[in-house]
């Protein structure tokens, strides 16, 4: 059984042309990119993988599931065990820390609550010493990295990161992807990464793009 | 990280409108509660005094004032009336119970009442310890002045005169304590019973009674020992116990009768033949109950008032952060929460606001209703507690949750609505 499925995936946004995305068959551990000029429906993909948004056309799979024959709470309850998602605006929940942002995740993931596990992932990606910082008082940079750090924190099959390195510098953008491919790596989750930052595209084993090149 | 802990996280985010709301919703609840308490306990308090009391009768003056002072010991006696007119109406065929009260003097915060021992029938009084008082210049306490006063059987204590607090004059200064009551929850508990004859004696207006010979039950037949203290007293006590002396005034004469028709002819023949008036408790309790609601209601609409303006505050403020909680809850969906966890911490966050207040106001209402029974001595003879609850608070506590949870309800569920991918695709 593959991790994820698309097959004949098209979306209508209302009075927006039609949305063809390609056909795609991800295996578990498959470390994927996603290329394309923005536009092109990068983020429209990921958000129809994780189950947030149900494609007009066509049918997505997660481990052999088709998302379409869930209910809306089997939809939260499959995703939030199974995905995790770095939003492109990182989407951290501004009330509380970025501490508290990873356990609340890793908590719904349905994860036994590990602090020391949370701190460590905060440590990996450089940010310890935010750990109890509330997200609004995070530059760009750190609050993807605690994004990051909290899209692995539920220790999902399925790690989709919309152009996670959009606020790094070169240098960092590579320190941060070799990370984030290692955490998956380390507990076997496949990974679809879009960008369009061709420098980071070698780092994984396969690349699909969208736009013109399809 | 669960949904009520992340309910007060939101509620710690914004900590000027959060306590602004508490303190809102306090105000309104505190004043309505305090209300419904202080009328609960105020009302249960007259209508048990008044209960077995059909008819009072003083001296002319205000109806109103001569309930309150005769029968409920909080305001100031409206004056006297002579003992011989109250006479005939101790043995009138239709009264079944005839209480004569003195007043004037106190102990401390404590009332002094002249009476005779059907005072202690007429309010299901019996003594915790010791004995009645058996002549002049002894005294039983009621519960509370007792422990308040620290006195007990066998100790001597002085009198004021005047029944307020604090009285500059001493009046009398050996009253001897012969006895303690239980407690019976009434205004018995608070006062300092004497026979009526002490009274008198103190205020030195005895006169010889030729005709009348009676003196009221009670104080007893039998002798005094001959230690008081001085040969004058005892030369008191020996003609109050040889029946030719006996009191020239009362204050009233609290009346009890077999049939209200009875009392229905009786009194006004008394208003009209008489120098005395009547006065119906049950009557009077009505009246100043009907002067009362105006200012009742105007204090009650100010705490609806309040409770409203917290709801608004609570509306308002959560509609301000519409947008921000939107986006929250479809991060927590896209985090694995489901709608029953994301509404959970959108009641939890309403709930804990509006029970914060609605304690708090329940805690601010009783204690100022303490506080004024602590400062104000008639309401502390009114037996006013900070501690009674009355049952409509329960509908106040239920109404002001309600409340709550619409004001902060509406908006929320609002924030629950839109669409999941389209709110987290924003910048
Ligand atoms: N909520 C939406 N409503 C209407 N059109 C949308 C919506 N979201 C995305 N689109 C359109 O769908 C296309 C793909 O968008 P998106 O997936 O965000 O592309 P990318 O992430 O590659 O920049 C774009 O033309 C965009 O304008
Ligand atoms: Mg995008």
């Amino acid at each position: 059984m593959h991790l994820v499925e698309c097959q004949d995936v098209a979306h209508s946004f209302p009075g927006a042309p039609e949305l063809s995305l390609p056909d795609l068959v991800i295996g578990n551990g498959e470390h994927v990119v996603v290329t394309g000029p923005s536009g092109t429906g990068k983020t429209t993909l990921l958000q129809i993988l994780a189950g947030l948004l149900t494609p007009t056309n066509g049918t997505v799979r997660l481990a052999g599931v088709d998302w379409a024959s869930l209910t809306h709470t089997d939809r939260d309850r499959r995703r939030g065990r199974a995905v995790g998602i770095v939003f492109q605006s990182f989407n951290l929940i501004t009330a509380i820390s970025v501490l508290d942002n990873l356990k609340l995740a890793r908590r719904l993931a349905g994860y036994p609550r590990d602090d020391d596990r949370c701190r460590d992932l905060l440590d990996g990606l450089g940010i310890l010493d935010l750990a109890h910082r509330v997200p609004t008082r995070l530059s760009r940079g750190e609050a993807q990295r605690a994004a990051i750090a909290r899209a692995v924190s539920g220790e999902p099959d399925l790690l989709l990161a919309d152009e996670p390195t959009s606020a790094l510098d070169a240098d960092n953008a590579a320190s941060v992807i070799g990370l984030l491919l290692e955490r998956a790596g380390a507990s076997g989750a496949g990974v679809i990464v879009t960008t369009h930052d061709e420098r980071i595209a070698d780092m994984f084993d396969r690349r699909v793009r969208l736009g013109s090149g399809s | 990280m669960n949904p009520v802990a992340l309910a007060c996280a939101y509620l710690a985010q914004r900590p000027l409108a959060t306590l602004l709301t508490t303190l809102l919703l306090a105000l309104g609840v505190g004043t309505i509660s305090a209300l419904l308490s202080f009328d609960h306990q105020f009302r249960d308090h007259l209508l048990r005094e008044a209960r077995n009391v059909h008819l009072v009768v003083g001296s002319k003056g205000s109806r109103l004032q001569l309930v309150l002072s005769t029968v409920l010991h909080v305001d100031y006696p409206t004056g006297n009336i002579p003992w011989n007119e109250a006479v005939p109406l101790l043995d009138h065929p239709a009264v079944s119970r005839a209480v004569p009260v003195s007043l004037g003097d106190g102990v401390g915060a404590f009332r002094v009442v002249g009476t005779t021992g059907v005072f202690l029938e007429a309010h299901g009084a019996h003594l915790a310890k010791g004995r009645v008082w058996d002549g002049s210049f002894e005294a039983v306490l009621g519960a509370t002045a007792a422990r308040e006063l620290g006195l007990d059987v066998g100790n001597v204590f002085a009198t004021t005169h005047g029944v307020v607090a604090g009285g500059p004059e001493h009046v009398h200064d050996n009253y001897t304590v012969t006895g303690v009551l239980a407690p019976t929850g009434g205004v018995a508990d608070r006062l300092v019973l004497t026979s009526l004859e002490s009274i008198w004696e103190v205020h030195d207006q005895r006169i010889p009674t030729a005709g009348d010979r009676r003196v009221p039950g009670g104080d007893g037949d039998a002798a005094r020992k001959d230690e008081g203290p001085t040969g004058d007293r005892r030369a008191q006590d020996d003609s109050a116990r040889g029946r030719n002396l006996a009191p020239a005034e009362i204050t009233a004469l609290l009346l009890t009768f077999h049939s209200p028709v009875s009392m229905l002819r009786l009194a006004p023949e008394i208003d009209r033949n008489s120098a005395m008036i009547t006065a119906s408790p049950a009557v009077e309790i009505g009246r100043l109950f009907a002067l009362l609601a105006p200012a009742l209601d105007v204090l009650r609409g100010f705490g609806i008032v309040l409770m409203a303006g917290a709801a608004l505050a609570v509306f308002t403020t959560l509609t301000g952060v519409l947008d921000l909680r939107q986006r929250d809850i479809a991060i927590l969906r896209a985090l694995g929460a489901v709608r029953a966890w994301t509404a959970g911490v959108l009641v939890a966050e309403a709930l804990i606001l509006t029970l914060a207040g609605t304690l708090l106001g329940f805690a601010l209402g009783h204690g100022a209703l303490a506080v004024i029974g602590i400062v104000i001595p008639q309401a502390d003879n009114a037996g006013l507690s900070g501690l009674v609850a009355a049952p409509g608070e329960a509908w106040l506590l239920l109404a002001a949750l309600l409340t709550g949870l619409v004001s902060a309800g509406v908006p929320l569920l609002r924030a629950g609505r839109g669409n999941l991918s389209e709110i987290l695709a924003r910048n």
